[in-house]
């Protein structure tokens, strides 16, 4: 009974007891007995109630319940010779089906039936599916069915076919874009039906994305398809497709997006274009107030202008019409549309969008984010350094009071384009305080660096920088990068800002800072000369922060927290010995040897030790207080003579490979103590530091050394070995020398690949375990070899030590020698595995695997 | 071209949902939760129509309490979109004689015959909205 019920439960049933059900719960029960029932059903196969059945089953389907095991059952009805049944068969299978689905080609035999149908509308059906649920295989099952209906006598028939093409051409682009381009060329050109029309240029903009043969065919049609477009502009009104008085802009849209892809990169085709593009252009110069119709058409015909190879005088055109279009329109998506468009053509016109940086400007302001977003993308594609200091304003202005989410963007942006374009050092410093005092909580580490980097690196600037951020650090501390850059500052430049500098009150300093920060300066200025600052308020500032930072964030609390330790303990060597000071310092440490935080309770209580009164603690405090050195310069662009000749010998390596090397090479300096940088190697042949860091480790060995091209290698190795060096007492370092060069016996001749290697070696002089051998490489080959590469690991219990390649290429017949030094415990031989990599003369990437183990026993 | 169409009232529950491009069932749901998020959060006094979804861009109107919202390629005219929605509400609304919430839950089957014959593989291709009409009619009578 209750079956019978449920067998004659109509859709519009379901829909109401879904609808009446109070809770989610009480929904998802109905939907689950509804559901068990249409699945007994479909297993007795009753053919009457199928299409109720899956009409329910898709209603279920939309509500978000599963719903795939219906799926066979509306193959079924696919079969069904009724027509409302095919027609929800199909649409149930685009619904529950996509192309991934195994079950589609069971549906295939069904779909070609009904394209062969007499039946135009049953042909629809088919077509409507086929162009939704198309798989790559299907395409090629169904091409000829298409291609035949492309050429039907109805246009509703055509229009959808045409739309199958597209989607068969998409998933089956090379079997089937030439059949497809032949059938367009035949019948999409002289196609007046306007939907067929519609689609079918559609279907060539897919022809010609997809195949650079049909995109050629198609250009020689270009003038054929400007017809079209003129027919349309200068053609009577049609009441039909018209909007605003705009000749039917769906279908310019289309053909305008098909010329840019005609046009780009093509002249010939590009010239036939201009008068047509100036036409829809003029035709709609006049019109009074932009809406959305006129700016729809305009959009794309100002893309295609900047996209073709189009004359200077219609590219500037055009942009000045979107450029009006932005300054008249109130209407927000016109606006979004016009930014956009400008953004996309700035590459291409840079001039011409520049005059009309003004507006663009004020939709930094516009309360919608989607505008925000594009004017400040707009904003920084617009600068140049001409205009950087007011467009700078503007964003500081705009980061102020820009959401949380897009602060961090802003602020790295701000960064890069105040270092690419600042007119002046002094500029660019007070641009990124700026930006600090505005929104310091949301600043990247990596721009804290390049703020500090910057201090430390401009002397001149230095008294002004520190005064600048110990008065904004008194304003507010809520900042945490300003919190940090200023702790840091004072801690380095403490003694600057208590005892004045010579060249410090040198009023010409604040030139530039008038241009940003409005009068403010010369009242710090005038606050300095007034009142002095004195060591106890510097140091009431820094408890203050030590002790309550204002700042929200935690992590970034004890960094400051950790930040202020250290620098008083700089202070207390940059301040005077006055007992007062002294005493006050140590008892601000004191309070955190209890601290909670692991890391800053060992800061205090080791700084703390420092201050126990002994002179030599105290001579020992200053040499620990000494002044950082400058960092070698890490970004692409080389400011110092050194880094730009490192860049120039090896143009091979990229900025941030040599700024690896020299960071890391600065590394080894401090480890060092030494008080001269050693220039690192990345200059082949020289590889000093690199050998000095092998030399200070010859006591421990590497599993696996890498001796490449110092070009390549040298960088990692070094900071590798800079690492190691740090568990290495310095004065542990023997200068233990290998092998003199031809010393020693050899072992027989290799041959790798290329190459023969030849096995000099002879035991270390202070250690017999060690082996020093001294590998002869020599390019038997009739060609040269590049970027050579050898890496060699010892015998499990051995260690090996390799230096780096004295040159990374080999000429015809050259030889060039590789140092080792292999540790292997007395009785044993050592025993290598070489792995060679290189490019032979006809540039082949070559990787050759050799062994060496014809060395004598160690004793 | 376009990725899927959302119809979605304020409350987020989805009353039309069509996908141009395969997604599986998680994805669909998140998908359509993410867009409820994002569309219904703006007002659409003082915004543009537009906001940028993912890689995409999604174009929405408010229909009284309905959104309706396509998810089209980045690079697309996103004006002509618009358009194509308010094409596609007006013969809506023509067909059901003042369309409302109900008459798209109940009659889903047809919204969605009438999509297609707006809306195919992601391309509109017809854009005369008495002719959509006079044929969907058509096509009833051969029920």
């Amino acid at each position: 009974m209750d079956r019978l019920f449920s067998s004659s439960t109509r859709l519009k049933d379901l829909v109401r007891s879904v609808r009446s059900s109070k809770t989610a719960a009480e929904e998802r029960a109905v939907i689950a007995k509804e559901s068990a029932l249409i699945r007994t059903q479909f297993k007795e196969d009753n053919a009457d109630y199928r299409h109720r059945n899956v009409a329910k089953l898709l209603y279920i389907h939309m509500l978000g319940y599963p719903a795939q095991w219906g799926q066979i059952e509306c193959v079924k009805l696919l079969a069904s010779p009724r027509f409302a049944d095919k027609r929800l068969g199909y649409l149930g299978i685009t619904l529950l089906l996509d192309e991934s689905q195994e079950v589609l080609t069971l549906a295939i035999n069904s779909m070609k039936n009904d394209l062969n149908s007499s039946n135009v509308y049953i042909n629809g059906l088919a077509l409507a599916a086929v162009a939704s649920i198309t798989s790559t295989e299907m395409a090629h099952d169904l091409a000829t069915d298409v291609e035949r209906l492309m050429g039907s006598s109805s246009g509703y028939i055509r229009k959808k076919a045409n739309l199958c093409a597209v989607r068969l051409v998409s998933r089956a682009p090379s079997t089937l874009a030439e059949g497809f381009t032949a059938k367009a060329i035949r019948y999409v050109l002289n196609e007046k039906h306007h939907g067929a029309l519609l689609a079918g240029i559609t279907l060539i903009h897919e022809l010609c994305m997809i195949s650079p043969e049909s995109l050629a065919v198609f250009r020689s049609h270009t003038a054929h398809i400007i017809r079209i477009l003129n027919a349309l502009i200068t053609g009577p009104p049609s009441h039909e497709h018209d909007m605003d008085g705009v000749a039917d802009p769906f279908l310019q849209i289309r053909i305008l997006r098909l010329l840019r892809l005609l046009g780009a990169g093509h002249p010939q085709s590009s010239d036939l274009m201009g008068d047509i593009l100036a036409q829809v252009r003029a035709c709609r110069h006049t019109a009074p107030r932009p809406s959305p119709p006129p700016c729809m058409v305009i959009d794309p015909t100002v893309r295609t202008i900047m996209a073709i190879e189009a004359e200077p005088s219609l590219r500037v055109m055009a942009i000045n019409i979107i450029g009006r279009f932005l300054a008249n329109s109130k209407d927000n998506s016109t606006r979004y549309i016009s930014l956009n468009t400008l953004l996309q053509t700035i590459q291409r016109d840079p001039a011409a969008v520049q005059r009309h940086r003004k507006t663009v400007v004020e939709c930094l302001h516009d309360s919608d984010v989607s505008i925000r977003r594009r004017a400040l993308d707009l904003t920084f594609a617009l600068m140049n350094s001409s205009n950087v200091r007011p467009l700078v304003r503007e964003l500081l202005l705009f980061l102020e009071r820009a959401e949380p989410a897009l602060k961090p963007h802003v602020i790295t942006e701000l960064a890069a384009v105040s270092a690419r374009y600042a007119p002046n050092r002094r500029w660019h410093l007070d641009t990124l305080i700026r930006v600090i005092r505005l929104a310091g909580n949301y600043v990247r580490d990596d721009i804290l660096g390049e703020i500090i980097t910057l201090i430390q690196q401009s002397p001149d600037l230095q008294p002004y920088a520190v005064l600048k951020l110990y008065t904004a650090l008194r304003e507010n501390a809520s900042q945490a990068a300003l919190v940090l850059t200023a702790v840091w500052s004072i801690g380095e430049y403490g003694a600057v800002l208590v005892h004045g500098s010579p060249s410090f009150t040198s009023a010409a300093l604040f030139d530039d800072e008038q241009s940003l920060d409005d009068g403010a300066p010369a009242a710090t200025e005038e606050a300095r000369r007034q009142q002095a600052i004195s060591e106890q308020e510097v140091l009431d500032l820094l408890e203050e922060i030590l002790r309550f930072p204002a700042v929200p964030a935690l992590p970034a609390r004890q960094t400051i927290r950790a930040y202020v330790l250290n620098t008083l303990l700089k202070l207390s060597a940059r301040f005077s010995d006055d007992q007062a000071v002294q005493t006050r310092i140590a008892s601000m440490l004191d309070t955190f040897r209890c601290s909670p935080n692991a890391e800053l309770q060992q800061r205090a209580c080791e700084y703390s030790a420092l201050f126990t009164g002994d002179a030599s603690m105290k001579a020992l405090r200053r040499e620990l207080a000494e002044p950082m050195p400058t960092p070698e310069v890490q970004s692409a662009q080389p400011r110092s003579p050194d880094a730009s000749g490192i860049v120039d010998a090896a143009p091979a390596v990229g900025g941030a490979a040599a700024g690896g090397a020299t960071s890391a090479g600065g590394l080894l300096v401090d480890l060092l103590g030494l008080d001269e940088p050693i220039g690192v190697s990345s200059t082949p042949a020289t590889g000093s530091s690199g050998v000095a860091a092998l030399d200070l480790l010859s006591e421990l060995s590497l599993g696996t050394s890498t001796a490449a091209a110092p070009a390549t290698g040298a960088p990692a190795a070094t900071s590798l070995d800079a690492l190691l060096g740090l568990s290495t007492p310095a004065t542990a370092a023997p200068a233990a020398q290998p092998s003199s060069p031809g010393g020693g016996a050899i072992a027989p001749t290799v041959q790798a690949g290329d190459m023969t290697i030849e096995p000099h070696y002879m035991v270390d002089a202070t250690d017999n375990r060690i082996l020093n051998i001294r590998l002869m490489l020599r390019n038997t080959s009739a060609g040269g070899l590049s970027d050579l590469k050898v890496l060699a690991a010892p015998y499990r219990s051995q260690k090996v030590q390799m230096r780096p390649l004295s040159s990374t290429q080999l000429a015809p017949g050259e030889v060039s020698p590789l140092l080792l030094r292999v540790f292997c415990p007395i009785g044993e031989s050592p025993r290598l595995r070489l792995r060679i990599q290189y490019n032979d003369a006809s540039m082949t990437a070559r990787d050759v695997i050799s062994d060496l183990d014809k060395f004598p026993v160690m004793h | 071209m376009i990725h899927f169409l959302l119809v979605q009232n304020r409350q987020g529950k989805t009353r039309l949902a069509k996908w141009y491009v395969p997604f599986d069932d998680a994805e669909k749901i998140k998908l359509k939760n993410d867009v409820h998020r994002v569309v219904a959060a703006r007002d659409n006094k003082y915004q543009s129509n537009f906001v940028e979804f993912r890689t995409h861009k999604l174009v929405y109107k408010r229909y009284a309490g309905l959104f309706f919202c396509l998810c089209v390629d980045s690079e697309d005219n996103v004006l002509a979109y618009l358009e194509a929605i308010h094409l596609f509400v007006e013969t809506l609304d023509q067909y059901f004689q003042n369309v409302s919430e109900l008459d798209l839950i109940f009659f889903f089957h047809k919204v969605y015959h009438i999509l297609d014959e707006l809306i195919l593989n992601g391309e509109l291709y017809e854009t005369q909205k008495q002719l959509i009409l006079t044929r969907f009619r058509h096509l009833e009578t051969l029920e």
